[in-house]
């Protein structure tokens, strides 16, 4: 009965390994996206991890398959030297209510706090960009993140305690 | 310790109602709250379709890899001799890969070990593998072949969009730029892409670009790229010369045409000067223009 089981969840069958890709491929593009700051690049080696995955499917049980994907991305990015500053846009349907009710000089104060809180983002430590970019951006828990990233909960939260502390820092002049 | 990463626990909207008021007397307070607002609000540019990503990823796998099982009782014996076979296996099983590659400015007929036939277009490939074949028939091409296939068991082109498999059929399978286009000319084929699958008929075609499936009618017997000459059998002028703007994709009129005569034999369908150079000849007849419009006169 248990076999049975596994077998429903193997990584080789086609239906699994497409529900599992399109779960997954998103979130796995951005966190290599955040540490090096090439999309491109990114996607490419986000497929590279799903094929070797795909192509390796027998040698991983089901519950392995996300620990093995992000450590086989990761290692395949580190290959890469270069390293470009991380871009990020703001959703257009947070700024509704701002938009329509709130003074010019509200709103150039806030696009001015915007810019720079990309650039301060832009410009953390590799290590923290990423945690808290998960965590902002593609919403994940902390245990989430310390389970791709493989390091403690407690870790990501020193962590992102630290991008915060970096960011009030450079951010000072909008107290 | 917790006290330590108490940004983290705020970020997290998990700070105890005494936690908080604490936090809130911190003069950097407000900055914190604009910096977990903004932050939310956050986005990553990214357009990359995930679907033809998993069509990619899916199509990788090499079909002749065996599932390999575990090999409990082990020896060096029984590794070695298992390392020289599988050597010989995968030496044997490269020894029959086919590979068909055409320049610029060529095509080639390619014939299959079942006998169905392909022509396949310039700049494109065509790659099977002969032991497979037996089991399979199962291809990969890059660029664009026409395919006249047999009956038999299931017939699958591999592309890098998606794949096309058929049973007994006429079609033309293109890939360029990311677009799979497949044209049926005679029976049935199955397109695959992303999950996706639908059964083209003869006389339709359908190209998947970016995940999206545009349908179109086909009107011809075979891609005119196929044929690189064209045959007339007592075929007046006007004939003539709609099928050789239908060919060439041009205009060409003619001035005072003879009212009688007609046109047997065949011309170039990839060079139009000699192709008007031969058809005014039989006519008697010059012609003129050019940029895609052309002109017979009566000598």
């Amino acid at each position: 009965m248990e076999t049975c089981v596994l077998d429903e969840r193997s990584v080789c069958k086609e239906a699994v390994f497409a529900r599992f890709f399109r779960e997954q491929v998103k979130t796995l593009r951005h966190f290599l996206y955040y540490r090096f700051g090439d999309m491109e690049r990114a996607s490419d080696v986000a497929q590279e991890a799903f094929a070797a995955l795909w192509q390796h499917c027998d040698k991983v049980p089901y519950e392995r398959a996300k620990p093995y994907l992000y450590s086989v991305a990761y290692r395949k990015m580190l290959k890469v030297k270069a390293h470009e500053k991380v871009m990020l846009t703001y959703s257009k349907n947070g700024n509704h209510e701002t938009e329509s009710f709130e003074s010019p000089q509200f709103l150039l104060e806030e696009k001015q706090f915007k810019e720079r809180l990309l650039r301060a983002i832009a410009n953390l430590s590799d290590a923290q960009r990423q945690a808290f970019l998960m965590h902002r951006v593609d919403k994940l828990k902390y245990a989430e993140i310390a389970a791709v990233l493989g390091i403690s909960v407690k870790a990501v939260e020193k962590r992102i305690h630290l991008a915060m502390l970096a960011l009030k820092k450079t951010l000072t002049e909008f107290k | 310790m917790e006290q330590d990463n108490k940004l983290a626990t705020f970020l997290n909207g998990e700070l105890t109602g005494p936690e908080l008021a604490a936090l809130k007397r911190d003069p950097d307070y407000a900055l914190y709250e604009k910096i977990k607002h903004y932050s939310s609000l956050l986005e990553v540019p990214d357009n990359t379709d995930d679907e033809v990503s998993l069509a990619t990823v899916l199509a990788s796998k090499d079909p002749g890899r065996l599932r390999r099982r575990p090999y409990r009782s082990g020896g060096w014996a029984v590794a070695a001799s298992i390392a020289v076979i599988a050597l010989i296996g995968v030496l044997l099983f490269r020894s029959g890969n086919r590979v068909f590659e055409t320049a610029a400015a060529e095509q080639m007929d390619v014939s299959l070990p079942d006998g169905s036939e392909v022509t396949l277009n310039r700049l494109s490939r065509l790659e099977y593998n002969r032991w497979l074949w037996l089991f399979r028939r199962k291809l990969r091409l890059e660029g664009e072949a026409y395919f006249r296939v047999d009956r038999g068991g299931i017939f699958v082109v591999n592309t890098s969009v998606g794949s096309v498999g058929v049973l007994g059929t006429q079609f033309n399978v293109k890939v360029a730029d990311g677009v799979l286009e497949t044209s049926c000319y005679e029976g049935k084929v199955q397109v695959n892409q992303g999950g996706k699958q639908e059964v083209v008929v003869a006389g339709r075609s359908v190209a998947i670009k970016d995940g999206r499936w545009e349908h179109n009618r086909i009107f011809l017997r075979q891609p005119v790229w196929t044929q690189r000459r064209l045959d007339f059998r007592s075929a007046p002028l006007a004939d003539v010369l709609t099928e050789l703007g239908r060919v060439y994709d041009v205009l060409i009129t003619a001035q005072q045409a003879p009212a009688k005569g007609t046109f047997t034999g065949s011309v170039p369908a990839d060079d139009l000067d000699v192709a008007l150079d031969i058809i005014g000849k039989a006519f008697s007849m010059q012609h003129t223009g050019d940029n895609g419009t052309y002109q017979l006169i009566s000598k």
